[in-house]
C-alpha cells in the first residue's frame, strides 16, 4: 500500500489546514489536545485540593479559595474532560472507521461542534478567572446560586454553550452509524466501541438540552428572579434538582458507556477471542442509556422529595446493576481460556475491570435508601464517583489512547515504560481514593476545607488524609510519566506497523498505518464480525509480539 | 431520481389536514369555555395532541416517511414525558408517606424546608390554649394579619386554606413560619410576633388540632 | 442522474442516502427541541398542580382571542410550507417563491401580535420574575387583582415559555428568509430541495410547540 503518502497527517500543512478541517480524524486530535489541556487543568486543581486536606487546619490556601478551587475542578473535570473526552478524541477518530465510513455524515457540523465546545471552555476558565470565582459547586445548586455573585451567570451559560457541542457530536454519531455503514457491516456486526458510543450518543441527544433549559431558568432565575427555583421568592430549590440531575445523572451514563466499549474491544483483541455475549454487551449498552434516565431522583434522597419518589427511584436504581452486571460478567469470561495478551491497553483494561466494580457495587450501597441517609454528602459518595468516573471512564479512556495510539500517530510508545506508569496509577488511584470510602463511612464530609473538629470523633482521619494525598501524588507522576513518554513517542518514537495488535476491525485491518485522508482506497466490503480472530488469523497474520 | 422515492402529499389531503386544524381549534376554545369542572384539562390536551399528531403525521410526513424517524420523535415524547410523571411523583405526593407515630411527626408539606425543619419541631408545651373554642385563639393570635375574606391584609388570606393544603403543611406553617415565605411577605414577622403574644409556650397538641381543623374549615 | 456533483458529498454514495442522513438529523435535533420545552412545561405543571386556583385565575389576564389569532396565523403559515414543499418535489419554483413569503408574513404577523400582547402586559406592570407588580386598569381587568403569591410564576412561565418559543420563530423567519433567496437563484429542483424539506420539518415542529402552549397558557 502506498497509504504513507496519501496519510492523513499529511493531507494539509499548516496549523489553518487544522483549525479548519472537517476531517473527523483530524477533529478528534483538535479535542485531544484541548481535552489534554482542560485535564492537566483539573488535575493541578484536584492537587491543590488534596494538598489543602493534608493535615488538618489551614495546610496551603483558605476556605473561600478551597470552595473556588473545588468547583473549578469539578466543573472542568465533568463538563470539559470526561464528558466531552471519549465520544470527541476517539468516537471521532475510530468511529467512522471501524463502521466502514469516509467521514461523519455531518463533516461540518463536527467541526462546528469542536468550537461550540472550545467557546464554552473557555468561557468557564477565563469567566472563573476574570469574572469571578464562583464557589458553588459544579452542580450548581439554588439557593445558594441563585443568591452567589453574578459570575455564576458566566459558568451556567459556559454550561449551555459547552451543551450543544455535545449534543451536535451525538446527533453526528447517530445518523453516522444509521446511514454510513458499509456494505455487510450489519448492525451485529458493528464493533462493541461502535454500540456504546451510539448509546451514548442517544442519552447526549435526549438528556443534555434539559441540562440547557435547567441553565436558562438558573440564568433567570438570577437576573429576573422568576422565582421558579429560588425558595426566597416561592421557588422550589428541589425543583432545581430534578431539572439538574435529569441531565447529570444520564450523563454519568455519557462518560461511562464509551469506556465500557473501549474495554469491550481490548477484552476481545488482548484475549484474541470472540468477545463472549456479544448481543448481550451491545444491547445492555442501550438498556444501561435508558435506563439511566429513570434513576435521577437517587441523588434527592436526603433533599426532601417524597418518600414514594425516594423508593421508586431507588428500587430502579438496583436496576442498573443487571445490564452492567452482565457487562463484567462476559468481559470476565472473554478472557477465561483466551490468550491474554498483557500489553499496556490491556492493564488498563484489567484496571477497570478492578475499578469500576468496586465503583459500582459502592453505587448500589448509596442506592439504598437508608445507607444513602449516613452516607449522602460524605467521602464516602466522593470516593464512589471517582471510582466510577476516574478509575472507570478516565482509565477507560487512557487504556483507549494507548491501543489506538499508533493508528492515531503511526509510533509506537515504550511499553516498559507504560507498564511502569500503569502501575503508578493504579497504586495512586487506590491509594487516593480507597481511604476516602474509610473516611465517609465514619463520617468525613465532603466540601468541607478543614477536618480538625472530625477528627475528635475519629482521630485516624489524619493519617487517613495524608495516606490520600500521597496517593494523588504517585497518580500524578504516574499521569505526567504518560505524558512524557508519549511526546517521546510523537518526537522519537518506532514507526508502526498496520496492526501491531492483529486486532479484527476495520480501523486495523483495511488502513495503512495511519489512515488516508478517506479512510479507505476503497469502501470495504465486510463479511465478518469484528472479533472473529479464528478467521481473522488466517487472513492478517497474528500480532508481532516481538514488538 | 430522489423525485421517485419522495411521496407527494396531494394538495387535497394538506387542504383537509389544515381545515381540520382550524375546526379542533375553534373546538378548543370553544369548550374551555364551557365548565366540565375536572375535564377541562384533560380535554384541552387531548385536542393539542390531536392537532399535533395530525401535523407529524401529514404535514412532517411521518406517515410516509422511513419509520426511524418516527421512532426518534416518539423517543423524545416518552422521555419527555418519564421527565414530567417521575418529577410529579415528587412534587405532588410529598407529604402522603409521612411517618407519624406518637412523639416524632415528621411532615412533608408543599416544600421541602418544611419537612426538614418540621423534625426538630419544639416539643409542645403544656398548653392554656382554650381546647373547644379554635376561634377565640384565632381572634387572638391570627386575626391581626389573616382573615378568610379573600382580602390580603399583613399576611395572605386563609380563604380556603384547607383545600389548598393538608393540615400537616398548615400545621408546618404555624409552626415554622419562616421556614417558607411566600414572596412579598416579611419574613420573621410571624414568629416573633407569635412569640412575643407566648402563643409557642401556650400551645398544645388538642389545642392545635382543632385550630387547624377550624382554619381549615372556614 | 441530474445531482451535480458538487450537490452529491464525496462521502456519501447516493443523493438518497445522503437526503435520508440529512433529514434523521434534522429529526434528532426537533427531539432536542421537544426536551429543550419539556423543561418548561414541567415547571408550568408542577406550579400549576401546587396553585391551580391561582394559574386559572392568572390566565384569565391573557387574551384568548389573540392567541387564539395566532393559532390560526401560525396552522396557516404550516400549511403554506407544506405546500411549498409538494411544489418543490413537482418544480413549480414559482410558487414555491409565493408560499414562502407567504409563510415568512404569517411568522411576522405572529410576532406582530406577540409584540402588542408583550407590550399590553409591561404597560400594566406584568413583568416576569421580581419586576411583577399589577397595575391599572384595562381590557375589563383590574390589573392589581392579579397581585397574589404565585401569580408572578404563572407570568414568569409564560414569559420564558413564549419567549424562547419566539425566538424559534424568528429563526425560522431568518431561514425562510434565507430560503427565498435560494429558491430565487434556482437551487433547489425536484432531485434536491433537502433546505426547503429540513426548514419545513423546524417550522412544524415550532407549531406544534405553540398547539399546546396556546391552551395550556390561555385558556385553561
Amino acid at each position: 500500500m502506498s497509504a504513507a503518502s496519501h496519510s492523513y497527517l499529511q493531507a494539509g500543512r499548516g496549523i489553518g489546514s487544522w483549525l479548519l478541517t472537517t476531517d473527523h480524524k483530524r477533529i478528534g486530535i483538535l479535542y485531544a489536545v484541548a481535552i489534554a489541556t482542560f485535564f492537566l487543568l483539573g488535575g493541578i486543581l484536584a492537587m491543590l485540593v488534596r494538598t489543602e486536606l493534608a493535615a488538618p487546619g489551614e495546610t496551603i490556601i483558605g476556605p473561600d479559595q478551597y470552595n473556588q478551587i473545588f468547583t473549578l475542578h469539578g466543573v472542568v473535570m465533568v463538563f470539559l474532560v470526561i464528558i466531552p473526552a471519549i465520544p470527541g478524541i476517539l468516537g471521532n477518530f475510530v468511529l467512522p472507521i471501524q463502521i466502514g465510513a469516509k467521514d461523519v455524515a455531518f463533516p461540518r457540523l463536527n467541526l462546528a461542534s469542536w468550537y461550540i465546545f472550545m467557546a464554552g471552555a473557555l468561557m468557564a476558565v477565563c469567566g472563573w478567572i476574570l469574572v469571578g470565582r464562583v464557589d458553588t459547586g459544579w452542580t450548581f445548586y439554588t439557593p445558594y446560586s441563585s443568591g452567589a455573585s453574578n459570575a455564576v451567570l458566566w459558568l451556567t451559560s459556559a454550561v449551555f454553550v459547552a451543551g450543544f457541542a455535545s449534543i451536535f457530536t451525538g446527533l453526528n454519531f447517530i445518523v453516522t452509524v444509521h446511514k454510513m455503514r458499509a456494505p455487510g457491516m450489519t448492525w451485529s456486526r458493528l464493533p462493541l466501541f461502535v454500540w456504546a458510543v451510539y448509546a451514548t450518543a442517544i442519552v447526549q441527544v435526549l438528556a443534555t438540552p434539559v441540562i440547557g433549559i435547567t441553565m436558562v431558568l438558573l440564568f433567570l432565575e438570577k437576573l429576573l428572579q422568576i422565582g421558579i427555583f429560588d425558595p426566597a421568592l416561592g421557588g422550589d430549590p428541589v425543583l432545581f434538582q430534578h431539572f439538574f440531575w435529569f441531565y447529570s445523572h444520564p450523563a454519568v451514563y455519557i462518560m461511562i458507556l464509551p469506556a465500557m466499549g473501549i474495554i469491550s474491544d481490548l477484552m476481545g483483541t488482548f484475549s484474541r477471542q470472540q468477545v463472549s455475549g456479544y448481543t448481550f454487551i451491545a444491547l445492555s449498552s442501550v438498556a444501561i442509556a435508558f435506563l439511566g434516565f429513570l434513576v435521577w431522583g437517587h441523588h434527592m434522597f436526603v433533599a426532601g422529595q417524597s418518600a414514594l419518589s425516594s423508593i421508586i427511584f431507588s428500587m430502579l436504581t438496583f436496576l442498573i446493576g443487571i445490564p452492567t452486571g452482565i457487562k463484567v460478567f462476559n468481559w470476565v469470561a472473554t478472557m477465561y481460556r483466551g490468550s491474554v495478551w498483557l500489553r499496556t491497553p490491556m492493564l488498563y483494561a484489567l484496571m477497570f475491570l478492578f475499578l469500576f466494580t468496586i465503583g459500582g457495587l459502592t453505587g448500589i450501597m448509596v442506592g439504598v435508601l437508608a445507607v444513602d441517609v449516613h452516607l449522602h454528602d460524605t467521602y464516602f459518595v466522593v470516593a464512589h464517583f471517582h471510582y466510577v468516573m476516574m478509575g472507570g471512564a478516565l482509565i477507560g479512556l487512557i487504556g483507549g489512547m494507548h491501543y489506538w495510539w499508533p493508528k492515531i500517530t503511526g509510533r509506537l510508545y515504550n511499553e516498559t515504560a507504560g507498564r511502569i506508569a500503569a502501575i503508578l496509577v493504579f497504586v495512586g488511584f487506590n491509594l487516593t481514593f480507597f481511604t476516602q470510602f474509610i473516611l465517609g463511612s465514619q463520617g468525613m464530609p465532603r466540601r468541607y476545607h478543614d477536618y480538625a473538629s472530625f477528627m475528635a470523633s475519629y482521630p485516624e482521619a489524619a493519617m487517613l488524609n495524608m495516606a490520600s494525598t500521597a496517593g494523588s501524588y504517585i497518580l500524578a507522576v504516574g499521569l505526567v510519566m504518560i505524558l512524557v513518554y508519549c511526546l517521546h513517542s510523537l518526537l522519537r518514537g518506532r514507526k508502526a506497523p498496520p496492526n501491531p495488535w492483529g486486532a479484527c476491525t476495520l480501523e486495523w485491518t483495511h488502513t495503512g498505518p495511519v489512515p488516508d485522508a478517506h479512510n479507505f482506497h476503497e469502501t470495504p466490503l465486510v463479511t465478518r464480525g469484528p472479533y472473529d480472530f479464528h478467521i481473522a488469523d488466517d487472513v492478517f497474520g497474528t500480532a508481532d509480539k516481538d514488538l | 431520481m430522489a423525485a421517485g422515492h419522495h411521496h407527494i402529499i396531494p394538495i387535497r389531503t394538506l387542504g383537509f389536514v389544515f381545515g381540520v386544524l382550524i375546526m379542533l381549534t375553534i373546538l378548543t376554545v370553544v369548550t374551555s369555555r364551557i365548565d366540565l369542572g375536572v375535564l377541562n384539562v384533560p380535554l384541552a390536551l387531548a385536542i393539542a395532541g390531536g392537532k399535533a399528531l395530525l401535523v407529524a403525521l401529514i404535514f412532517m410526513a411521518l406517515k410516509y416517511d422511513n419509520p426511524v424517524n418516527a421512532l426518534v420523535l416518539l423517543l423524545g415524547v416518552v422521555f419527555a414525558v418519564v421527565f414530567l410523571t417521575l418529577t410529579l411523583t415528587d412534587t405532588e405526593l410529598r407529604g402522603t408517606l409521612g411517618i407519624t407515630e406518637s412523639g416524632t411527626t415528621i411532615l412533608e408539606g408543599g416544600h421541602t424546608e418544611e419537612a426538614e425543619q418540621a423534625v426538630e419541631m419544639p416539643a409542645p408545651a403544656t398548653g392554656t390554649l382554650p381546647v373547644a373554642n379554635p376561634e377565640e385563639t384565632f381572634e387572638t393570635y391570627c386575626a391581626l394579619c389573616h382573615n378568610f375574606t379573600g382580602e390580603t391584609a399583613v399576611g395572605p388570606t386563609l380563604m380556603g386554606l384547607g383545600d389548598r393544603q393538608p393540615s400537616d403543611s398548615i400545621r408546618a406553617s404555624i409552626m415554622e413560619p419562616d421556614a417558607v415565605i411566600i414572596s412579598g411577605y416579611p419574613p420573621q414577622l410571624m414568629s416573633t410576633t407569635l412569640n412575643a403574644m407566648g402563643f409557642y409556650s401556650k400551645v398544645d397538641d388538642a389545642s392545635m388540632d382543632t385550630l387547624i381543623a377550624w382554619i381549615a374549615s372556614q | 442522474m441530474s445531482l451535480s456533483p458538487s450537490t452529491l458529498k464525496h462521502y456519501f454514495t447516493t443523493p438518497e442516502q445522503q437526503f435520508d442522513a440529512a433529514k434523521l438529523g434534522m429529526w434528532l435535533f426537533l427531539v432536542t427541541e421537544i426536551l429543550l420545552f419539556s423543561g418548561m412545561f414541567v415547571a408550568y405543571a408542577v406550579y400549576r398542580a401546587w396553585h391551580p386556583e391561582v394559574f386559572a385565575h392568572a390566565s384569565e389576564l391573557l387574551d384568548w382571542r389573540l392567541g387564539g389569532l395566532n393559532t390560526v396565523v401560525l396552522l396557516a403559515s404550516s400549511f403554506t410550507v407544506a405546500l411549498s414543499i409538494h411544489f418543490v418535489q413537482k418544480g413549480e419554483n414559482d410558487k414555491v417563491t409565493v408560499l414562502l413569503i407567504l409563510t415568512l408574513l404569517c411568522a411576522a404577523i405572529f410576532m406582530v401580535v406577540k409584540y402588542f400582547e408583550y407590550s399590553g402586559k409591561f404597560d400594566h406592570g406584568v413583568f416576569p420574575g421580581a419586576a411583577f407588580a399589577p397595575h391599572g386598569e384595562g381590557g375589563g381587568h383590574d390589573y392589581a387583582e392579579y397581585d397574589m403569591p404565585f401569580a408572578a410564576q404563572f407570568f414568569s412561565i409564560y414569559f420564558v415559555m413564549t419567549g424562547i418559543h419566539g425566538v424559534h420563530v424568528l429563526v425560522g423567519m431568518g431561514l425562510f428568509a434565507w430560503l427565498v433567496t435560494r429558491v430565487i437563484r434556482g437551487h433547489f429542483s425536484p432531485e434536491w430541495y433537502t433546505p426547503v424539506e429540513l426548514t419545513g420539518l423546524y417550522w412544524h415542529l415550532v407549531d406544534i410547540i405553540w398547539i399546546f402552549l396556546f391552551p395550556l397558557l390561555y385558556l385553561i
